[in-house]
């Protein structure tokens, strides 16, 4: 029978575990930028990349040993909560006019 | 945290200030019409107009966070002067609406102390924070004409894509966390230069990449300008006249301290990517708008150029004492700040409530009916395609003959040509002022706050064009303080 305790401590998950999902995560929330047509959606996915930010952030200062990333990581949620906010609101004034989520609708500009 | 660091940041703190008493000016005292907003407003930036100049180079504040040098302070002068002429010009366009937005006063203000501490920003962190009360203050104000579908949809456009690229940026900002543990752009700079250097090269050098492609999304360079036109037509004129000049100025004012203070290393083994983007944007700029038929189109894309011209001027930053480059950056930011505003408010002097003259054809003719309107409209216009004797002129002869000293002669030549081509649709506009004859209604715009700006704009525009003297001194002794940052 394994002895699960020196299996645990064989699991090291290091610096580089952490980056890799940050990256990973980051590139997820680009390419949903880039391809998804739903607004929505798009939004969800800049989330998603401010998010994998932070996980890099906070995997750096763990590994450094400075506090300091982990303030930027505070101001990162906050800034990402604004911009929540008004990104938002600007969406439901554009829904009461048009009805829609699509970016592809979103045209009136560029005729 | 001292007292001390506070007064040196003085200006900032009056623009706080002035943001939340016209907040509760607008709420308590009740009246109708918005003068008492503006003259509140105003006031308040010619305070922080007078509170400027504070601290000597080398002055950092709140523990390195923020320096206060004469490169801090050119800028505050040109954020300071942008608001100032943005405030007069939007209490007349955001007074015509139904619903009057009285929000555009406190954003505005908010805006300008987000530029003002990325001109200031020595510290990743604080330049993110300023860069976000810029932009976020910005999103809300391209969507605040809420009548207009266009303002709205441009707003969540300029929203979508500005959060898509500072989340590049903060990826960047890691990045060199990572690298060299701190946020510290002087530290950046000894750590990177060190014995031994970088354990993580790679790890770095990717980071200045990363924040070099926040950056560029912000002063809409080419492959990252998709954004601009759309949001440069749908947002309000004098809003679009405040972000082209303001948000431009600021972030190169960030990528030149970075360039001095800190990455030296990542820009010079950059330079022929560098080169590459300043020739797509010029090129791709100028050949779009000869295309255009919206006047505002026109001038977003010739925006995408001018932000070409001043990239050839990074490019040709030689990091010494007194860099002639770097002081045509300085001069070329302050001049076109003066010149874009001044074009935008004329826009949106002529173009009527709703902006729906904005079309060529509604300056149909203008000389005949408003000599003196046209005239400024056209000493803008040949500032900005850079005639002499206009400051236009002479930003573009300071970078190009500064890029010619430094070898890049090939830089230099498309930027010219690209020069030339921007002639033919700047002139064009001033050939339907004066060549066509007038159709359609008349303008109805009569309003002294604009044509006082415009004014103010064209004779200062002259002024500089023919004794470029003082302000090139002043951009001088910004760019000597680059060097003593670290």
């Amino acid at each position: 029978m394994p002895d699960l305790q020196s299996l645990g401590d064989n699991l090291q998950v290091g610096l580089e575990h952490y980056l890799t999902l940050s990256v990973m995560l980051f590139s997820i929330g680009t390419l949903g930028v880039i391809f998804r047509r739903n607004v929505l959606v798009m939004f969800m996915s800049v989330e998603l990349m401010l998010t994998s930010v932070n996980i890099s952030l906070v995997a750096f200062s763990r590994y450094l040993d400075d506090l300091n990333g982990h303030v930027l990581v505070l101001f990162v949620l906050a800034v990402a909560a604004a911009e929540a906010g008004v990104g938002l609101a600007i969406l439901v004034e554009i829904f009461k006019k048009r009805d829609t989520v699509d970016v592809d609708e979103f045209r009136q500009l560029m005729e | 945290m001292s007292w001390s660091d506070v007064s040196l940041i003085a200006p900032m703190v009056w623009l706080v200030l002035g943001g939340v008493a016209t907040l509760l000016v607008d709420a308590f005292v009740p009246r109708k019409g918005q003068g008492h907003l503006l003259i509140t407003s105003l006031v308040f930036v010619v305070l922080a107009l007078a509170s400027l100049g504070r601290g000597s180079d080398g002055t950092e504040a709140f523990g390195g966070a923020l320096a206060i040098d004469s490169f801090a302070n050119f800028f505050h002068l040109t954020f300071l002067v942008v608001a100032l002429m943005s405030l007069a010009v939007g209490s007349v366009v955001f007074a015509r609406e139904e619903k009057p937005v009285a929000e555009f006063y406190p954003l505005i203000l908010f805006s300008t102390v987000g530029m003002m501490v990325m001109a200031s920003a020595l510290d990743l962190v604080t330049l993110f924070v300023g860069l976000e009360t810029m932009s976020i203050a910005l999103y809300v104000l391209s969507a605040s004409q809420r009548h207009s579908l266009f303002s709205s949809e441009a707003g969540f456009k300029y929203l979508l894509l500005g959060a898509f690229s500072s989340a590049f940026l903060l990826f960047g900002i890691s990045l060199i966390y990572g690298a060299t543990q701190t946020f510290h752009l002087p530290t950046i700079f000894e750590r990177a230069h060190a014995a031994g250097g970088i354990s993580m090269y790679a790890v770095y050098m990717g980071g200045w990449a990363l924040i070099l492609v926040g950056l560029a999304f912000k002063v809409a360079l080419v492959p990252f300008h998709m954004w601009t036109p759309d949001v440069y037509e749908g947002a309000p004129s004098p809003i679009t006249g405040f972000m082209a000049a303001g948000v431009k100025a600021a972030s190169f004012a960030v990528l030149l301290r970075v360039v001095w203070t800190a990455s030296d290393g990542f820009f010079s083994e950059a330079a022929p990517l560098m080169a590459g983007l300043a020739i797509l944007t010029m090129s791709f700029g100028n050949v779009v708008a000869l295309a255009q038929t919206n006047l505002k189109r026109m001038l977003a894309y010739s925006a995408i150029a001018h932000a070409g011209y001043i990239f050839v001027g990074l490019c040709a930053t030689s990091l010494r004492v007194g860099d002639p480059a770097a002081k045509g950056i300085l001069f070329y930011l302050f001049s076109y700040a003066l010149m874009n505003v001044g074009t935008f408010a004329l826009v949106s002097l002529v173009s009527g409530r709703d902006g729906e003259r904005c079309d060529l054809d509604g300056f149909r003719g203008l000389a005949r009916r408003n000599p003196l309107v046209s005239a400024t409209m056209a000493i803008l216009l040949l500032s900005l395609a850079g005639v002499p004797p206009t400051a236009g002129f002479w930003g573009k002869f300071y970078i190009f003959e500064a890029a010619m000293r430094e070898g890049h002669t090939t830089l230099v030549v498309i930027a010219l040509l690209n020069s030339a081509v921007a002639m033919y649709y700047y002139l064009r506009v001033i050939v339907v002022m004066y060549m066509r004859e007038p159709e359609g209604e008349a303008y109805d715009g009569h309003s002294p706050q604009i044509l006082a700006t415009i004014a103010a704009a064209a004779v200062a525009i002259l002024w500089i064009g023919l004794f470029p003297g003082p302000v090139s001194e002043l951009a001088r002794l910004g760019v000597t303080a680059l060097a003593h940052s670290f």
